[in-house]
């Protein structure tokens, strides 16, 4: 249960990524969307915590969860991998076009976009 | 050093981490292997039966043959439980501790093949084969430097959360540096834990003023103050031991469920004998701090011990959270996963130094690639080597546990040497080759030896079956490692 939990939180946290929500969606979303997913992500793996600490015995159980995180993130990055390379195998053989990319897409709100030069 | 906080965190990143990187890796894999300790003690000596034990009979029996086999000042038993299928006997001889596996039925360690199986890893993990204090102080040197080398890499690779699921093969530098941050991240709250309580262990060491201040040198009050139990010192009579399976079975029935984790014997045979038993561990993650003491002689108990200062509990449970008694078998796993990410860690460290520099014929080039191959390679090769001598060699052999560890010692600098006489990327893809087949190989061993493996799983002998897995798995990611290898690691 919280294994499971733990998983979706990374997919989530994953598909929020700018990188790996390219592989996820084929394309880059929208900043919002991808806010959202993050966000969702979060609120997930907080929900597996909630779930540890109102169960018995909250120390061993802690620890425990902290080594789900670890196992969580592996599969999602063993995942995206794997994701990542077939879509590769793919495109050479060009089945697949390779995705669209914005322009300037920023992984957060808080970040400048790339390769937009300002000149004074 | 370099200009601006973070140039700095990342030059004492960089450097820290290779001056003590293939010391921490040694570590990390003995650290590794130890969270099965009693399993593999149980492995290495597959001629003890794994059926229910009784702790009251096992520790009559242990007594018994110490009695009449071990003339010491004391005796120390880990007594056989559901994990451990023998207990473990030590005591002092005029060359240093002395380590017998007894068998829990009669006693004798007959018929039962001499290896230090899990404690040698485990002792490894912290004493690394060395003399008093040396070995814990060079062990307590590089957990220091492995926490400053945890802190410096949060700072110094900044994108760690933004690339956390970013690994891009057959990139070189590029590809290393994910793979390092991947893992280094992903098991990060547990690199934290166990360096700053693996520090917390064995602080004394380095800053023993507080107790000296404290206690004025008086190293047996200390003692006696950290682990209380009744002490006294030998009255000069003989004076035979009262039988010990009541008092086993007073100490079961007062611990409750917790079972029996320790027995000592203090001054046996003589009038001033003490008799301490110890609880197993009781939930929460602390380990136990319950014992109870008996007149070795009349068999009345002396006093009891039930740990409530609060310093000492939170030593117990840093030293619980290190140590991972608690932990039943998935957390056991957990653990071990950890200790796996926590060595990859250290390792892609120590080739992304390699990777980032393209002067391949420089010495410290060469140093560094060679020492990276002899122990990132080596040591798994020398771990593998031990475990297949423990079946190889034959079963009364003298002196048996020394040549394991000189199998281990002895194959580990054969390696070394192996590496600098081969050009770098051939030498690497033969010792990885190696071991691969050396990990398959205690695979076959086992089952050809022991008949462990078949019968093992028809069994559902969950040590066969794990640990057979486990080499199995280690022997395709290092063949894999080995067939990908192309041109140097870089």
């Amino acid at each position: 249960m919280i294994l499971t939990l733990v998983i979706a939180g990374f997919a989530l946290l994953g598909a929020g990524t700018y990188r790996q929500s390219e592989l996820v969606f084929g394309h880059v979303p929208r900043l919002r969307m991808r806010l959202g997913l993050l966000y969702g992500g979060y609120a997930v793996l907080a929900l597996s915590l909630i779930l540890v600490i109102a169960g018995p015995d909250v120390p061993r159980q802690l620890v425990q969860w902290f080594g789900l995180l670890s196992v969580g993130a592996l599969v999602m990055l063993i995942g995206f991998w794997l994701r990542s390379a077939y879509q590769a195998r793919a495109e050479s053989a060009g089945r697949v076009r390779t995705p669209r990319r914005p322009e300037a897409a920023p992984a957060y709100a808080s970040e400048k976009p790339k390769g937009v030069l300002v000149r004074r | 050093m370099r200009p601006g906080f973070r140039q700095s965190m990342t030059w004492l990143h960089n450097w820290a981490g290779l001056v003590v990187g293939w010391l921490l890796l040694a570590i990390a894999v003995g650290g590794t292997l130890s969270v099965f300790r009693q399993e593999l003690d149980a492995w290495t000596h597959p001629e003890l039966a794994r059926s229910a034990v009784d702790q009251a009979e096992a520790g009559a029996a242990a007594v018994q043959w110490l009695s009449t086999h071990a003339k010491a000042a004391a005796w120390y038993i880990d007594l056989a439980d559901a994990r451990s299928p023998g207990s473990l006997a030590f005591w002092m001889t005029d060359h240093g501790y002395e380590q017998q596996m007894l068998s829990p039925v009669t006693g004798a360690p007959d018929g039962i093949r001499q290896s230090l199986g899990g404690e040698f890893f485990y002792r490894f993990h912290f004493e690394l084969q060395l003399p008093y204090p040396w070995g814990r102080l060079t062990a307590l040197i590089a957990a220091e430097m492995m926490l400053t080398v945890l802190l410096t890499g949060i700072v110094a690779h900044r994108r760690i959360f933004k690339d956390f699921f970013t690994l891009r093969t057959a990139k070189g530098q590029r590809s290393w540096l994910d793979g390092h941050v991947a893992v280094s991240v992903f098991a990060l709250p547990f690199h934290l834990m166990i360096a700053f309580t693996g520090i917390i262990t064995l602080v004394t060491l380095f800053m023993p003023w507080g107790a000296a201040a404290a206690y004025k040198g008086d190293q047996a009050r200390l003692f006696a103050d950290f682990y209380p139990a009744i002490q006294r010192p030998a009255a000069g009579k003989p004076a035979p031991l009262a039988p010990i399976e009541p008092m086993l079975r007073t100490a079961l029935h007062r611990f409750g469920g917790a079972g029996i984790s320790t027995l000592n014997v203090i001054n046996p045979g003589d009038a001033g004998q003490v008799v301490t038993v110890s609880a197993g561990d009781a939930p929460g993650i602390a380990t136990a701090g319950r014992s109870l003491s008996f007149d070795g002689t009349t068999g009345r108990i002396l006093g009891e011990h039930v740990e409530a200062r609060p310093a000492k509990r939170l030593f117990d449970t840093l030293y619980g959270l290190h140590m991972g008694r608690f932990a039943g078998l998935a957390s056991r796993w957990l653990y071990f996963l950890s200790g796996i990410l926590l060595s990859a860690a250290i390792a892609t460290g120590l080739l992304l130094w390699t990777a980032k520099r393209r002067r391949p014929h420089g010495f410290g080039y060469r140093l560094v690639d060679r020492l990276n191959m002899g122990v990132i390679a080596g040591l798994p090769s020398a771990c593998a080597g031990f475990l297949l001598a423990n079946r190889l060699l034959p079963a009364d052999l003298p002196a048996r546990s020394t040549v394991e560890l000189r199998c281990f010692f002895l194959g580990w600098a054969a390696l070394l040497i192996f590496g600098c006489l081969r050009r770098s990327e051939k030498a690497w893809r033969e010792l990885l080759g190696l071991t691969a087949l050396l990990c398959g190989a205690v695979v076959v061993a086992d089952a050809a030896t022991t008949r462990a493996l078949p019968g093992g799983i028809a069994a559902g002998d969950g040590i066969a079956i794990g640990t057979d897995a486990v080499l199995l798995a280690f022997a395709a990611a290092f063949a894999f490692a080995s067939s990908r290898i192309r041109g140097n690691m870089a």
